[in-house]
């Protein structure tokens, strides 16, 4: 097993990225941080990431493709939601096609932290995590 | 770890399937009757008054009954903090239209033919066909007048629900394939809880809470909650809004969980009048 999880992280807002990524570093995990989704596409279809977390509502590619093309790719990655606009019909088309969770925007770090915490836990990586 | 809510016409059984829902599930079972005991002993109203709210159409409560606007906030304010647990069947109608947005909600309406619940309603009360015909058509109005005053809402609307079964005539097997549907769709990952989903709930039921709390200063304000920030938006006349706002906010920054709290008047332009402004 890894020593540390690995992250994709996906936003098309600078601000989230250069928030929570160093959060989530800071955190013990390996972060790779994309404002450009097709550009996060590219990295998914190379490599296999434990987690990816993604917002929904960006130009071009959408969170609800980035999810299908994890799906796609691999049965074990989990998918976590950001988003500004949640409602109950994302919500329930995001479980549908295999998020882990969501979340939706404003929130903390720290309420990530416990969703990676949770998501790294169904991965078995119980003991490695470290605290935010 | 979903929540089931169960609703239905008038005998149609939904009581009977929102039990067996919850026995074969495992799930709590709560409906807005059997929760009165409890929000008597909180808030000190009568189990009686409370059953009073739940009958009378909101314009007659208050002015021709013992009961008030602020039992059925009571009722909800219990019930949503009920359905915080997850895992629960609930059979009623009360709070319903305030968990729309919760998405780990699987909102179910039972109908039936009403010649079936004509039926259903003889053998059950041993009464005419007439008798039975009357009932049933006057309490299925009595609920749909209920619901339109309170919550502005049609109870008939199937918008409202993610799944109406219709169980046509009232025989076990029907009730059975009802079953096996609501327990086969409840357990599909979109009825799972998630982070958004529990905030919705944990939002909804604390605006419920801080209703309760200041439901003596004003029963109709409007309350949103979004995690410790409280919204509160309500009525007064300018000379006494300065005290009003300063009592609400002292009242409800001592409920668990509030960080912060915001109160919108709408300055009453009849009682502004009435009070010489």
């Amino acid at each position: 097993m890894k020593e540390k999880l690995e992250i994709l992280l996906l936003d098309d807002e600078i601000i989230v990225g250069n928030r929570l990524g160093p959060a989530l570093e800071k955190a013990g995990y390996d972060v790779e941080v994309f404002e450009d989704p097709q550009k996060a596409l590219n990295r998914i279809h190379e490599k296999e990431f434990d987690i990816v977390v993604t917002d929904i509502m960006m130009a071009d590619v959408n969170g609800i493709q980035v999810l299908e093309e994890v799906r796609k790719k691999s049965d074990t990655t989990r998918v976590i939601i950001i988003t500004g606009y949640a409602t109950v019909a994302l919500a329930r088309e995001a479980m549908d096609k295999g998020a882990f969770d969501m979340i939706a925007k404003p929130f903390k770090p720290s309420e990530l932290h416990s969703v990676i915490t949770k998501a790294a836990d169904s991965l078995g990586y119980k003991k490695i995590i470290a605290k935010a | 770890m979903s929540i089931i809510t169960i609703t239905d016409s008038s005998y149609s059984n939904g009581r009977q399937i929102a039990k067996s829902a919850a026995k074969r599930l495992n799930y709590e079972y709560v409906d807005s009757e059997n929760i009165l005991s409890l929000v008597s002993k909180e808030f000190g109203v009568s189990e009686s008054k409370l059953a009073q709210a739940l009958k009378d159409t909101p314009s007659n409560v208050g002015m021709f009954s013992k009961a008030k606007p602020e039992h059925i906030i009571f009722i909800e304010t219990l019930i949503t903090g009920y359905l915080l647990k997850n895992n629960m069947v609930y059979y009623g109608v009360v709070g319903l239209p305030l968990i729309q947005e919760v998405s780990h909600v699987l909102k179910v309406n039972i109908i039936a033919n009403l010649e079936s619940r004509i039926k259903n309603r003889m053998k059950l009360d041993n009464v005419s066909q007439d008798k039975a015909r009357k009932a049933v058509t006057k309490e299925d109005e009595q609920l749909k007048k209920w619901v339109e005053a309170v919550y502005n809402t049609d109870i008939t609307d199937p918008n409202l629900y993610d799944l109406v079964i219709n169980i046509g005539h009232i025989k076990g097997d029907d009730i059975e394939d009802a079953l096996e549907t609501i327990i086969s769709t409840v357990e599909h990952k979109k009825f799972q809880p998630m982070t958004y989903s529990l905030r919705c709930m944990k939002n909804v039921a604390r605006s419920c809470r801080v209703r309760a709390t200041l439901a003596d200063i004003d029963p109709k304000m409007q309350v949103k909650s979004d995690e410790g920030t409280i919204y509160i938006y309500t009525k007064a006349v300018k000379k006494k809004a300065q005290d009003k706002v300063l009592e609400m906010k002292q009242k409800v920054m001592r409920l668990e969980g509030v960080k912060h709290v915001e109160v919108y008047i709408d300055y009453d332009l009849f009682a502004n009048v009435s009070h010489g402004q």
